[in-house]
């Protein structure tokens, strides 16, 4: 067994140092915009894993990725020389799937969906196959490893570093639960008041909805994740694509932060927030860059769109009545 | 507690096991609203057992903080005397880095070891104040007068003036956890709570640089509480109450302390000079009185 070398290992902390997040502030309004956010998960469970003695030099690494999260992996293992194996859908279409093609990466990606139209269970079903292939495989499973969760103390200490009030909210897209239960709990032991809002899509479980098709791809889904902390916000907002869409396009042309589809979704409950308290310091999660959903999304509809804010609440959640909704928790 | 004599060195087969309890002298005078007088009080906690181990070698090979160094060195100069090289294994349940005493605990148990090794008998009165006072100073902020301490000798540098009640607050900052690299560490701390400790430093160092007072007391309260899931809640309420309350000033982990500097301009520039020997930057501000 051969262990990584302490180069290879600084390599890793360079890293994530390099994937942190610019801390855009606009006021009392912060924007922490990633390229990648799930490249700092990514390589700290790998470092987790390394320093454990569970990831060797033969190790293979398998997840179950259909965005980011495969991007950083396939970065990280192509850096370390290890051979890496994402079970994706076709979610992952267009440069994601090119750079871990690129990077040496081997994609599994499932066709067909289940009964419910989401690739969650499926995968996940692959993912079992390949660890009981692979003998010296390292299953990195975002969605139940503490580790992706604790990556995200280095990106608070990261956030501290350059601001200087409280933080009043924090709006955060969940998915996998790790950065937005990791962000939100690393914050309030230096901000106990901070309001925790999770950003939500019709069709994810997360926070009560029922599992159905999710046309907002990035945050949502249709399993309870061990990472997820769902006590520990207040709010939820369920966003629909069309709105996150227009998100993206006013987060754009009102900040200058061209980002990516769970960003406008994010920056949709930000301006709500905003017309609610016009004096707190409201921080929200931008995950990544918005170029490679220019790949997919109807550009029309992002020059034409000056649709208002759409409010419902109480929540009536109905897949029939799609529409920005919340719900205080 | 238990003593044996030592024949070697094994980290597995302690040659002294020392229990240590919280409820031990809290450190600092408190001040007793009753009679006016100075008065140590006795505060029972609940906490959870702590472990943490150290070898001592008489040839100055050692394998422990330098305040047992110090403490060894001191006591061997005044009895003439080393003892063999012994491990210790010490069960606690004072939590470290929260100014309740764990590191003084530490070295009232190798002097009651010391000792009884070279068969000197004193009280345990006796033997506490030998080990406090070559501990020396721990790192105290004080109500009304704010003192600063070389960390490394202990030694009184300044005694500022405070400007006012503005900013009144008893602080412990602990950073003392930076890598889990021994057993013992594994034992105490996960690595969620080294990351959480150095992005509590984050957020120190940021209220140091910017004169932040919230962000430096947010930090501070963070730290504490960080380490506080050692212990009951309530527990660890009514320590901070009672220092609050009457203390004229508690003491804080010789690991790292948390330092509100309130300075007259002719002192400042020394200041910011000690701050910066210590790794931190600062900045002046100026707070209306």
């Amino acid at each position: 067994m051969r262990v990584m070398n302490q180069k290879k290992l600084q390599f890793l902390s360079d890293y994530i140092k390099n994937a942190m997040p610019r801390v855009h502030t606009h006021g009392s309004d912060i924007f922490l915009s990633f390229e990648y956010m799930k490249r700092i998960p990514a390589a700290y469970m790998i470092l987790a894993g390394i320093r454990t003695g569970k990831i060797t030099e033969k190790t293979v690494i398998i997840e179950s990725s259909s965005g980011t999260l495969a991007i950083g992996l396939a970065e990280v293992c192509k850096l370390l020389g290890l051979e890496c194996h994402i079970v994706t859908d076709p979610a992952i279409n267009g440069t994601p799937e090119f750079f871990c093609h690129l990077l040496g990466a081997v994609i599994h990606k499932l066709d067909v969906p289940d009964e419910k139209g989401n690739f969650q269970q499926r995968r996940l079903k692959e993912v079992d196959r390949l660890r009981n292939d692979i003998r010296d495989h390292f299953y990195t499973n975002q969605y139940d490893n503490l580790d992706n969760r604790i990556s995200y103390c280095q990106v608070a200490a990261h956030i501290l570093q350059q601001i200087d009030g409280p933080i009043d909210f924090l709006v955060s897209p969940v998915g996998s639960g790790g950065s937005s239960s990791g962000l939100l709990d690393s914050l309030r032991l230096i901000f106990p008041n901070i309001f925790g809002v999770a950003i939500d899509t019709q069709g994810s479980v997360l926070f009560g909805d029922e599992n159905y098709e999710r046309k907002l791809r990035g945050l949502g889904n249709s399993l309870i994740p061990h990472n997820l902390n769902s006590s520990a916000f207040q709010r939820v907002y369920w966003v629909t694509q069309d709105d996150a869409i227009l998100g993206c396009q006013r987060l754009y042309t009102e900040h200058n932060i061209f980002a990516g589809l769970s960003s406008g979704a994010a920056f949709k409950a930000h301006e709500h927030l905003r017309q609610e308290h016009a004096h707190s310091t409201i921080m929200s999660v931008m995950p990544d860059t918005g170029y490679r959903y220019l790949e997919t999304i109807d550009k029309e509809q992002l020059i034409s769109s000056a649709v208002p804010l759409k409010i419902k609440s109480p929540i009536n959640l109905n897949r029939n009545n799609p529409a920005f909704t919340y719900m205080e928790l | 507690m238990t003593t044996k004599t030592p024949q070697s060195i094994d980290v597995n087969q302690p040659n002294y096991r020392v229990y240590s309890h919280a409820g031990e002298w809290i450190q600092g005078p408190i001040l007793c609203p009753r009679t006016g007088n100075f008065e140590k009080v006795l505060v029972t906690l609940r906490t959870n057992t702590l472990r943490t181990s150290f070898t001592y070698n008489s040839n100055n090979n050692y394998r422990h903080g330098k305040k047992i160094q110090n403490l060894a060195e001191k006591l061997a100069t005044k009895y003439h005397a080393h003892i063999d090289p012994c491990h210790f294994m010490k069960f606690s349940n004072i939590p470290i880095g929260v100014g309740l005493g764990s590191s003084t605990s530490d070295l009232v148990a190798f002097t009651f070891a010391y000792l009884h090794e070279l068969g000197v008998r004193l009280t345990h009165l006796q033997t506490y104040q030998m080990a406090t006072e070559y501990e020396g100073y721990s790192d105290p902020l004080y109500d009304s007068r704010t003192f600063l301490f070389n960390s490394k000798s202990k030694k009184e540098l300044y005694s500022l003036p405070s400007i006012g009640k503005k900013y009144k607050a008893a602080l412990t900052f602990s950073k003392q956890v930076r890598e889990i690299v021994t057993d013992e560490l594994q034992f105490n701390y996960t690595q969620e709570d080294i990351e959480k400790f150095k992005m509590i430093e984050a957020a120190f160092r940021r209220g140091i640089t910017t004169a932040n007072f919230k962000m430096i007391f947010a930090a501070a309260d963070a730290s504490a509480v960080q380490n506080q899931h050692h212990m009951s809640l309530d527990d660890y309420d009514e320590i901070k109450d009672i220092c609050s309350r009457y203390a004229m000033g508690f003491s804080i982990s010789h690991s790292g302390s948390a330092i509100v500097i309130h300075a007259e301009d002719q002192n400042l520039a020394l200041v910011r000079k000690v701050l910066a020997g210590e790794g931190y930057e600062s900045k002046k501000i100026t707070i209306s009185l």
